[in-house]
């Protein structure tokens, strides 16, 4: 049994090979996550597997058992249900998106990386999104936007 | 690129030029049209194609349906902020919306960074159009002249001081639109010329309405597009470029349950499972065995041009420039240099595969997809249909990136065939390794430079003789290519190719040869290959000099391009060039360029060698750019960003190879863009100057990058970089 966004989900036998990628956006019509290169490399198809970054096209459902998986779309304000997600409102302030298309999946890797890492370093922050690539280059504003969803500034730069 | 002198054509093509049977072919293929295929949209607006573009809707909002394709540029945002200027609107009150092309008459096709440098104008005119008509309305309505008015914030006033405002001019909540007639009356005055008003919406910073939607995960692209009812194919792709179906074993996909259709279509090169669901389709992909050939035998398509070879022919297609006397030598051979750069292969890489979903009737088609030139997509669609092409309508997507590689869909294409013979609206998606291998590429590009300075560092010959193919044209049908490439000399191969400096000898020439490889437009077109060869061979000279490189480059320049000099000053004083200290294995470099002889760009590049890691590291990335009057200050500086980064990354890590007439790269893993921990520090200064319209941005970054890391590259090592992609191993041979 899997739960997705907080949510009990009932794999299909006929499904149980399936990608979770394909399964979120073809299945559950959960399309916010991306598919960009289906071989773990882009980063686009970013999900929280029990509160971690994974690729979801790596994943295939009959090895995720009991697994909690969180999407773009269940990611959460703690504090309040009216607002986003702190790191969602940053990627606005600071106007990060051009295409956007790997943006989800950007979002999703930098909230799991503030998850272990409340105060990341420049440094820390590079190591943490190099597998989210960005081919419209907004890196910089998304090293920007996670100080922000941070609450500080840059550390070592 | 140059204004006053035309192209000069030499060898084959010379009779034809000199007889006038240049311009006559052209006109022979555009008169021709009904015999030939689909051709890309290339007009520029005309006066009338605005008069739906800007509606007032019953609510009193205004709509802008923009005639320009959205992939990340922000075009429409900085189109809308020109509306809401003209219209007296806020960011609330305005909606902008992408068109189907049954909305608007045809609209050119978005490429070159013409977005805002070449429809603000257009657009600003038809906004205050409507702004103009709906004050003659407000007037017969108050019973006053229509100058007695005073525009006011989404409405006017009337000398007693009471309000009209534009909701109460919306008649029977039938929006309200131009026609024909309302172009009768003289143009009204901008307030785009004079935006001191306070509530001119110019230079500010508005967001995407989108942005939202695309954090939240809710943005729609042609990939996350659902047709209530549809089926879902798996095209199976040629694996080598001309390659034509033979036949089709489908082994166990045949008895499957869910299947609706296989598909072998000899005629259209196509074969497909098309299911009822989305996860069969997939799952029987090695079950089934396409049979292929070439009527030739694979072509073995080259990867790269050879100059050297080619230069002893003296044989090139086209002159650029030729002025003054080449063959005059250099006081002293030491005060020459004759080199060659090469640039490698490259594909666009946008995150997004490319997918449509087509839906055929016996009379009419809709596609919905994402594409630079929905027009173009819509005639393909109904030439292969056999449609009129009012037959067919295509639902534009906001495109997960473009950058020249989505002119057309082929994707849509395939839909709109699997779709016509299931009878069902079709799916298709790309896979990663289907872009690889059938979209279409940059091509490479082999230079070879020979220049001298007199003793003064002033340069006074300059050869550039240059190969590759044609860029702009690379996408016409075969039958006809023989035809184009008797009469056109490709603009897009020779984009940038004219340097900015004032030489007395000065000769540029160079051939676009048709190659056995998909060639099309991708980011900047020749540009950044053309400036990778100039502003390296720039630098040797002012070696050669003695001279410091931005002096050189400052002391050659012509006063015509006083632009270009001042933002080389900019980008100086930025990078805090004149008191730079590179430590050991570091270095300092520079670029410069003028984007489609309008957009002034200058770059130092710093970087690092790291003798430990064997890593070359570019540190920080220095920018001055003069793009005329920025719309929206935030988006320009994004693109900035944007091109920079694609630079660095063309520069240390982007190529293709073919084999066996394949693209070896299939993927991210071995064709590599720039990652997050590779991104420099970047430096970026706008220089403003406002009575400049709008010039081009989305492109014009790029094309210094490369030279400017190279040329740094040089400053810690003595080691000249003369192909792209380099890494740290090329350091360490020993030359």
């Amino acid at each position: 049994m899997l739960y997705i966004n907080d949510k009990q989900v009932e794999i299909p036998d006929e499904l149980s090979d399936t990608p979770l990628v394909q399964f979120l956006r073809d299945y559950l019509d959960l399309t916010g996550t991306k598919f960009g290169c289906g071989d773990g490399l882009c980063g686009a198809c970013t999900v929280h597997v029990n509160g971690s970054a994974a690729r979801s096209c790596q994943l295939v459902l009959k090895d995720l058992a009991t697994a909690h998986i969180t999407t773009i779309e269940g990611l959460k304000n703690p504090d309040r249900t009216d607002a986003l997600h702190p790191v969602q409102d940053a990627w606005i302030k600071e106007a990060v998106p051009q295409c956007g298309y790997c943006q989800p999946g950007q979002i999703m890797s930098a909230t799991a990386l503030l998850i272990e890492n409340p105060q990341p370093t420049d440094a820390e922050i590079s190591e943490a999104m190099s597998g989210n690539l960005c081919r419209c280059g907004t890196y910089p504003r998304i090293r920007k936007a996670i100080h922000t969803a941070a609450g500080g500034q840059a550390h070592d730069k | 690129m140059t204004n006053n002198k035309p192209l000069k054509q030499v060898s084959r093509r010379k009779f034809l030029v000199n007889t006038g049977w240049a311009a006559a072919g052209i006109t022979l293929l555009s008169s021709c049209q009904s015999l030939l295929p689909a051709f890309p949209s290339t007009s520029s607006p005309e006066l009338e194609d605005g008069l739906l573009w800007i509606q007032l809707m019953p609510s009193g909002e205004v709509q802008f349906l923009c005639p320009r394709m959205e992939m990340g540029q922000g075009a429409a945002v900085g189109l809308t902020q020109i509306v809401a200027t003209e219209l007296k609107v806020d960011q609330a009150h305005i909606q902008c919306q992408t068109p189907s092309t049954n909305d608007l008459p045809r609209f050119k096709l978005t490429v070159g960074s013409e977005s805002i440098a070449v429809f603000h104008r257009p657009v600003a005119i038809m906004a205050a159009r409507l702004r103009e008509y709906l004050r003659r309305e407000a007037a017969l309505k108050a019973d006053l002249h229509p100058s007695d008015l005073k525009h006011s914030n989404a409405g006017f006033i009337s000398p007693d001081g009471s309000v009209i405002s534009y909701e109460s001019l919306v008649i029977n909540t039938v929006p309200v639109i131009l026609g024909d007639k309302d172009l009768e009356t003289p143009a009204p005055a901008l307030y785009f010329d004079t935006p001191t008003s306070d509530t001119s919406q110019i230079g500010k910073n508005w967001k995407h309405p989108d942005i939202q939607a695309i954090v939240c995960g809710k943005m729609t692209y042609s990939r996350d597009v659902k047709v209530p009812g549809m089926a879902f194919a798996t095209v199976f792709h040629p694996p080598f470029f001309n390659a034509k179906l033979m036949d089709v074993n489908w082994g166990g996909a045949k008895d499957k349950p869910g299947i609706i259709d296989l598909v072998k279509d000899l005629e259209n090169n196509l074969a497909a499972i098309v299911a009822d669901n989305p996860f069969i389709a997939s799952s029987l992909r090695n079950d089934v065995e396409v049979l292929w050939q070439s009527p030739d035998g694979i072509k073995n398509v080259t990867s790269n041009f050879d100059i050297q070879a080619h230069i002893e022919t003296d044989d090139f297609e086209h002159e650029l420039i030729s002025t003054g006397n080449v063959d005059t030598p250099a006081t002293d051979s030491r005060n020459t240099i004759e080199s060659g750069y090469e640039t490698p292969v490259y594909t666009h890489a946008g995150l997004e595969p490319r997918s449509a979903v087509a839906s055929v009737s016996g009379t009419s088609a809709e596609i919905w997809c994402g594409s630079q030139d929905p027009f173009f997509v819509r005639d393909r669609v109904a030439r292969l249909l056999d449609f009129d092409e009012d037959q067919v309508v295509v639902h534009p997507q906001r495109m997960g990136g473009a950058f020249g590689g989505r002119v057309f869909c082929r994707a849509a294409e395939e839909a709109a065939i699997l779709s016509r013979k299931s009878g069902l609206p079709v799916r298709v998606q790309w896979s990663r390794e289907d872009e690889f291998q059938n979209s279409y590429f940059q091509p490479p590009f082999s230079h070879h430079i020979k220049a001298s300075v007199s003793h003064d560092g002033t340069i006074i010959n300059w050869q550039h003789d240059f190969l590759s193919a044609p860029i702009i044209t690379g996408q016409v049908p075969s039958n006809i290519a023989w035809a184009v490439d008797m009469f056109v000399a490709d603009k897009g191969t020779s984009r940038g190719a004219i340097s900015p400096y004032n030489i007395t000898n000065h000769r540029i020439r160079y051939s676009d040869i048709r190659q056995d490889i998909p060639v099309g437009a991708w980011r900047g077109l020749g540009s950044a290959p053309n400036n990778f060869a100039i502003e390296s061979a720039i630098d040797e000279l002012a070696e050669i000099s003695q001279k410091d490189p931005i002096q050189f480059r400052l002391q050659n320049l012509p006063a015509k391009n006083a632009r270009l000099a001042s933002v080389l000053r900019e980008v100086s004083t930025l990078s805090n060039w004149d008191s730079r200290a590179p430590a050991e294995n570091e270095g300092y470099g520079v670029a410069c360029s003028i984007y489609k002889n309008e957009t002034c760009v200058a770059i130092v590049a710093k970087i690092k060698i790291d003798h430990q890691t064997e890593d070359v590291t570019i540190s920080d990335i220095w920018c001055a750019q003069d793009n005329g009057t920025t719309i929206n200050p935030d988006l320009v500086e994004n693109q900035v960003v944007g091109n920079i980064i694609w630079g660095c990354s063309i520069t240390l890590k982007e190529r293709i190879n073919f084999e066996a007439g394949r693209s070896m790269q299939t993927n991210f893993d071995d064709y590599e863009i720039l990652r997050h921990n590779e991104c420099p520090n970047i430096h970026i200064k706008l220089l403003a100057t406002k009575d400049t319209p709008p010039l081009p941005v989305g492109e014009a970054a790029l094309a210094p990058v490369s030279a400017s890391i190279t040329n740094a590259v040089y400053a810690a090592t003595k080691r000249r970089i003369r192909q792209l992609p380099f890494d740290y191993d090329v350091l360490s041979i020993d030359t």
